[in-house]
């Protein structure tokens, strides 16, 4: 599972409510979500997120509500992968659970400017900074975790296994 | 029982397992209750479809509350409610609490739900307050609602546990609250991500039942996976007759390891707040007096149990909210909302000049019911001040008494300074 794309950088503890807003909650269909993504953070943030973007962040990366329309806004807004130095447990599940690609990369954040295109490679646990030369190892994700995860999320891996 | 600490003693016996699991494991457990609310039962029902499964497997075990859109606030949610409302007789759900019952987790507490030894996911991250009781509580999205759902299990990884030992009582005008938010300043956002944290020692005797749900409910904001007290008298009294499910005591076991121990000295603290906008920036209600208020709100998962709001119309005493400022108080549950009525309280906060919202969530997660506008700070006694949660204003988390001090004076107010 191979992403490439350019960098948006977010600082520690951006929350599910920064992540999308509680009142779209139930109002706003997962697949317009994307609309919205990080609008608590930077309201104008869908505006400067292209297909294939690569979000890096640092500590505790979705922290707050169990709202599993976070990683949905984040994936529906075309966003490939996202590399933190850490996730709150529940978004890091969350994510998992509906297919958007997490890694998990302790020091990332000094090591990544906006617009810097990286490299994310789940299969290899692998994340290069292609501009500035670098690479990193991901913090392993368990192999049932990965299945989850190459296959699009529980529900195409379920789908799969029937 | 299996050898570890309560975590680890709790996951083995729900997955069926003889030896302690190692933290890191990963292991398939059976729930005692599975609890979801209005905004992630609607989702978690359609998962549980998308994932395959026409029935929910353990009916018998899913708490449905309606507390987040209380009463709705728009025709999608009324139309996901009635959705759900003939959804839980289909499925012959009967733990369900329609609209002006309360907020999940204080109708669990107060109805006997949360019991020691027990284990509860619920597809809301404040899962974590029936640690409160014993039990291991934590929070799950909605792809995993739909499948504990359909299949009555799910997998769960074994955390570390970090053990706090609480020296000593509260000082006056010093609350929960305050040792809640004292602990936040000692663990951060960042301190116990996927841990579980055990409270002990001699402080927590002194504690009361709805004391201790508004400290394990703040252990999510720690990162924490769970958040446990042990069972003491006071648990066996408040569950005497009332207990859903039969019980047994959980001890972590003298060969038990943490991944930390720190001793907390209750009698230390003073009257706290956390300031915007993070749950761990926190700093003494002395440093921010003075700030001015325009919305004073006293509710949530966190502070409304009638406990809580006994503190708070105490605290009151009889003096009116100063002008200016919104007073919006929401309890708990209808019960609580009931006792205020019969003990006089309604009476006495509406004269004070306050709004008494339905039983339920309330303003905290921003929907409805009292949002923020720009510049705009509110006192809340919620576990929530991230940007923008309650609208585009600010907020100042802090403790019921604080709250009624600062709504008595229209800024915020040391409760100590308030005779």
């Amino acid at each position: 599972m191979r992403r490439e794309g350019p960098a948006h950088v977010l600082p520690d503890d951006v929350d599910t409510d920064q992540i999308i807003p509680g009142e779209y909650l139930n109002t706003v269909p997962d697949e317009e979500l994307g609309a919205y993504v990080l609008e608590g953070y930077d309201a104008a943030f869908s505006d400067r997120v292209s297909h294939g973007d690569i979000l890096i962040a640092g500590e505790n990366f979705g922290l707050g509500s169990s709202r599993e329309a976070a990683p949905i806004a984040i994936r529906e807004a075309g966003i490939g992968a996202v590399v933190a130095e850490s996730f709150a447990r529940i978004f890091y599940r969350n994510a998992i659970n509906v297919g958007l690609p997490i890694a998990e990369v302790p020091g990332i954040s000094e090591h990544v400017s906006d617009d810097d295109i990286i490299r994310v490679d789940l299969a290899q646990g692998i994340v290069e900074n292609v501009t500035r030369d670098e690479s990193f190892q991901i913090n392993p994700l368990p192999p049932s975790l990965l299945d989850i995860l190459s296959a699009g999320g529980l529900i195409p891996y379920r789908r799969n296994r029937r | 029982m299996t050898d570890g600490t309560i975590a680890q003693q709790i996951l083995a016996a729900k997955a069926g397992i003889e030896e302690a699991p190692t933290p890191g494991e990963h292991l398939t457990v059976e729930p005692d209750w599975i609890l979801c609310h209005d905004i992630s039962a609607y989702p978690g029902m359609h998962r549980m479809e998308q994932l395959g499964f026409d029935r929910v497997a353990t009916p018998e075990k899913v708490i449905l509350a309606f507390d987040h859109y209380v009463p709705s606030p728009n025709e999608q949610t009324t139309g996901q409610m009635n959705v759900l409302a003939e959804w839980v007789v289909e499925q012959g759900i009967t733990h369900f609490f329609d609209a002006g019952s309360g907020i999940s987790h204080n109708i669990m507490a107060e109805q006997g739900y949360s019991t020691p030894g027990s284990l509860i996911l619920g597809a809301d991250s404040h899962t974590v307050t029936h640690g409160a009781f014993g039990a291991f509580a934590t929070g799950i999205g909605h792809t995993d609602l739909g499948e504990v759902l359909g299949t009555g299990e799910l997998w769960l990884k074994v955390p570390e546990t970090h053990r706090v030992i609480l020296e000593g009582e509260l000082p006056h005008g010093v609350d929960a609250k305050d040792l809640a938010l004292g602990l936040m300043r000692e663990f951060t956002t960042k301190g116990a991500i996927y841990d579980a944290i055990e409270f002990h020692g001699p402080g927590v005797a002194n504690l009361e039942i709805h004391q201790r749900q508004t400290i394990a409910n703040i252990t999510v904001e720690m990162g924490a996976m769970a958040g446990m007290f042990l069972a003491d008298e006071l648990t066996e009294a408040f569950l005497d007759g009332q207990a859903k499910l039969p019980y047994e005591q959980v001890t972590p076991s003298a060969t038990a390891t943490y991944s930390s121990e720190r001793v907390f000295e209750v009698e230390a603290l003073e009257p706290l707040v956390a300031k915007p906008y993070a749950v761990d920036n926190i700093d003494s209600v002395a440093s921010v007096a003075g700030t001015s208020v325009d919305q004073v709100f006293v509710g949530t998962c966190n502070n409304s149990s009638w406990g809580d709001i006994q503190e708070f119309a105490t605290m009151m005493d009889g003096d009116e909210v100063a002008e200016g400022t919104d007073l919006i108080v929401v309890p708990g549950t209808k019960e609580t909302l009931k006792r205020m009525n019969e003990t006089g309280v309604s009476n006495q906060l509406i004269d004070a000049g306050a709004m008494i919202g339905t039983p339920g969530c309330g303003p905290c997660f921003g929907a409805h019911g009292g949002i923020l506008g720009e510049g705009d700070v509110c006192v809340g006694t919620m576990n929530r001040n991230f940007p923008g949660r309650m609208g585009p204003g600010e907020i100042y988390l802090a403790s019921p008494t604080t709250a009624a001090a600062s709504a008595i004076h229209g800024s915020i107010t040391d409760p100590r300074e308030v005779v």
